[in-house]
């Protein structure tokens, strides 16, 4: 059978029985072998972040298929099936179902001590407590603007921030709270700037979308989707010519890969070797409309393939299989061998915003996801491996609800920022020619 | 100018080139990136020769990425570079707007002082070289409505050798739009020219009757027409903006008050342009030293032509403003 079609063949049947998956992997050897690009197949661009070798670089040890953990490979075959359908596949929403319901058993975490693993615990249920509050005081009417919540996404911020060192950066988009609280910002400050408070991490000027910590490389969140991937790669072209071995990881959604910022900013990382992890935080919509909908490849990670850039799509529910493949990602922009694009598979409980009907999913489809919630996953993993017990777990919860109640009183009783906010004093750095009032004289 | 040291003959485009090497000498974080500024020389020859004298680490060719390479060049900013991000021409620099409006604008005020932005982009703006709709407006009064940003307009020899280092010394954004139509303007610079202010006006010719308020290449016009006013009795003060943002209304509301009458001159649009901005400034703040009402000169509302004659009629001329000159003086004699 020549090897497009046996391609063809596989991806028809899926590699959901035995038989046709020994033959997919014979396959993909086959045409690694060939040098060609095993999902794509049209690449004969030596290294193609899905062709063998790259591959090996990344994973070392492990088959040379184009899609790392298989149980992702079924998720796109049993999508592709679906091809066709988009409305369909928007009203039932079974997608990404296939990866929460057959996600690998967490038998990781090897190498972490229990503190360090009971502490993403921690972080996650932090920015769950954190922001389950902040919708409390968003209905109270305490809060203003747009609240995009993280929950249900927990896993993948704190999974991948765990990969960095101090001296890393951070650029994240405007679902920035949990990205905030992983990297150790104070939700004492981060609640005083939703209230709009002088003690708010950035004064009460920027709100929900723009949190930002100078001390903590936390360049801060930024609201038009897609732009601040370029920064991202700003600061990582002054770390390369400054000869430091830092790393940025930005974070965006599934939407923003179709944008031309996105492929502007991945061009010219790669170009230039920059150390840039893109953290693509796939969680199935772009604001209200699906995948399916919105992109022309679903696959998002396999857009890097037209810059032979390294990348690699991971269960984002999972915290230590986040964890693990962002630290390979970040050891490899750190080793000057370019940047890293990863696509995360998450799913978010919350509407796009606070105001969100989410008309455009059901109830039940949310409640799927909800079973397979990365926060309960990790909690059962710590108990069943002997690293917790539930009632530790159960006091650290009580702890937080503590911690964020007194918060809530920090942001109350915070001053808040001046009028000298509102004059062209605090509009540039430098003091300037400022235009005498025009009235009152 | 005074200064040690004899004149040095120098074109518009070699005063750029100055600023810019003598910029890279003295601060290893000022870095050049755009496209086409190293091998190729710049697209208007003004980076000639500064690839090979400071190599390629920091003469950056980029890809053809508007939005790319300024957004990286914030981004370098923002972490302790000194970037020069060079746009071919303020037409593409619409393609890098959000990154100018959206980012490098804001990011100061919406961090609260946490972060800014010592970014310097350079671009040619205007027209007369017949290259028609799409490389020949003046949108820099656009970007002079954006707070956050400073907008600068060298205009002479001077300007374009002195107001890049002040720029690079800044720590605010500032744009710096180059007038296409100057590159070539061939004068004398003192050997020992140097940084100028960024945020004062000039008065360029001194005159009691008529104020001739401008900036950029309709600078030159300005002259040419009062020198022709002046043949006929009629002595212009011909103020050169300097900085669009923020506007220094001290020097032009002093002429204003000196002459009573003002005429501004700019090749943007007319309808809500920076001709708009200074003649409401005049209302508000000099209105009863005013003896005819404010007259503005600017492009004709339309894309500019290809064909020269079109061209040359849809922007201002030194002959527009001559005449509407005599007509203000007279109506009042």
């Amino acid at each position: 059978m020549p090897l497009t079609g046996a391609v063809r063949f596989l991806r028809t049947h899926g590699t959901h029985n035995k038989r046709v998956r020994s033959f997919a992997i014979a396959c993909t050897v086959h045409v690694a072998r060939r040098g060609l690009c095993a999902l794509c197949r049209n690449s004969r661009v030596p290294g193609c972040h899905v062709g063998v070798q790259r591959h090996n670089d990344l994973l070392p040890g492990v088959l040379p298929s184009c899609v790392p953990p298989v149980v992702w490979t079924d998720g796109w075959r049993s999508r592709r099936r679906h091809e066709g359908n988009n409305h369909a596949m928007a009203q039932q929403d079974n997608r990404s179902n296939d990866v929460a319901a057959t996600a690998p058993t967490l038998v990781h975490g090897a190498g972490l001590d229990a503190v360090t693993l009971v502490d993403y615990y921690r972080q996650m249920v932090l920015i769950r407590r954190f922001e389950e509050k902040c919708q409390e005081m968003y209905t109270r009417a305490r809060i203003g603007g747009f609240l995009h919540l993280y929950i249900g996404e927990e896993a993948t911020g704190v999974g991948a921030i765990a990969a960095l060192r101090p001296e890393d950066h951070i650029f994240t988009h405007y679902r920035d709270h949990g990205h905030a609280i992983a990297r150790g910002l104070d939700i004492n400050v981060l609640m005083a700037e939703l209230f709009g408070k002088v003690t708010g991490c950035s004064k009460g000027l920027g709100g929900s979308m723009h949190f930002a910590d100078a001390s903590k490389n936390f360049w801060g969140g930024y609201a038009i989707v897609g732009s601040h991937l370029l920064l991202a790669v700003g600061v990582a072209l002054a770390m390369k010519m400054q000869k430091k071995d830092s790393v940025v990881m930005v974070f965006f959604g599934d939407g923003a890969t179709n944008g031309g910022e996105f492929y502007e900013a991945l061009n010219f990382a790669q170009l230039w070797k920059l150390p840039v992890v893109f953290v693509c935080e796939n969680n199935l919509y772009a604001m209200g409309t699906p995948l399916e909908v919105h992109s022309a490849v679903t696959e998002i990670y396999r857009k890097a393939c037209a810059f032979d850039m390294t990348a690699e799509r991971v269960d984002g529910n999972d915290l230590l299989t986040m964890r693990e493949v962002s630290l390979r990602a970040v050891e490899h922009a750190r080793s000057g061998r370019g940047p890293v694009l990863l696509e995360a598979m998450t799913y978010r409980f919350r509407g796009h915003s606070a105001q969100d009907t989410q008309k455009y999913r059901t109830r039940e489809d949310v409640e799927r996801h909800r079973s397979a919630d990365p926060i309960e996953r990790f909690r059962t993993w710590l108990i069943n491996e002997g690293i917790a017990s539930a009632q530790q777990l159960r006091a650290i919860n009580d702890a937080i609800d503590d911690q964020v109640e007194a918060s809530v009183r920090f942001a109350e009783d915070s001053p808040e920022p001046g009028y000298e906010w509102i004059m062209q004093a605090g509009v540039y750095a430098a003091p300037i020619a400022v235009d005498p009032p025009i009235h009152g004289e | 100018m005074s200064g040690n040291g004899q004149m040095v003959p120098m074109t518009y485009r070699e005063a750029v080139r100055e600023a810019m090497r003598e910029a890279m000498r003295k601060d290893e974080r000022v870095f050049l990136m755009g496209e086409d500024v190293g091998r190729y020389g710049g697209c208007f020859a003004v980076s000639k020769g500064l690839l090979q004298e400071f190599g390629p680490e920091r003469v950056r060719d980029t890809p053809l990425s508007e939005s790319a390479f300024v957004g990286a060049g914030i981004g370098a900013a923002m972490n302790g570079m000194r970037p020069i991000v060079e746009v071919m021409t303020v037409n593409f620099s619409l393609l890098a707007g959000d990154q100018i409006l959206n980012n490098a604008a804001t990011i100061l005020h919406m961090s609260g002082g946490l972060f800014n932005v010592p970014l310097v982009i350079r671009m040619a703006t205007g027209a007369g070289r017949q290259v028609a709709a799409q490389h020949s407006h003046s949108l820099e009064g656009w970007f002079a409505h954006i707070p956050g940003i400073k907008v600068i307009t060298p205009a002479t020899l001077e300007d374009a050798r002195g107001m890049l280092w002040t720029a690079l010394e800044d720590p605010d954004p500032v744009l710096i739009f180059e007038h296409a139509s100057l590159y070539n303007m061939a004068g004398e610079l003192p050997a020992s020219a140097g940084p100028v202010d960024i945020d004062r006006a000039r008065v360029r010719r001194s005159g009691a009757d008529v104020s001739i308020i401008t900036y950029g290449a309709c600078l030159f016009k300005a002259l040419e027409a009062a020198e022709t006013l002046a043949r006929d009795g009629i002595e212009a003060d011909v103020v050169d903006l300097r900085t669009l943002r923020p506007l220094d209304d001290e020097t032009f509301l002093a002429s204003v008050a000196k002459t009573h009458r003002a005429v501004i001159v700019d090749e943007g649009w007319r309808s809500v342009g920076i001709s708009a901005e200074v003649s409401a400034r005049i209302m508000e703040r000099a209105f009863y030293e005013l003896d005819a009402p404010v007259e503005r000169i600017c492009s004709v509302e339309v894309p500019m032509p290809y064909a020269r004659h079109l061209e040359q009629a849809a922007l201002p001329q030194a002959e527009t403003i001559v005449a509407t000159v005599q007509r203000m003086v007279h109506a009042h004699v």
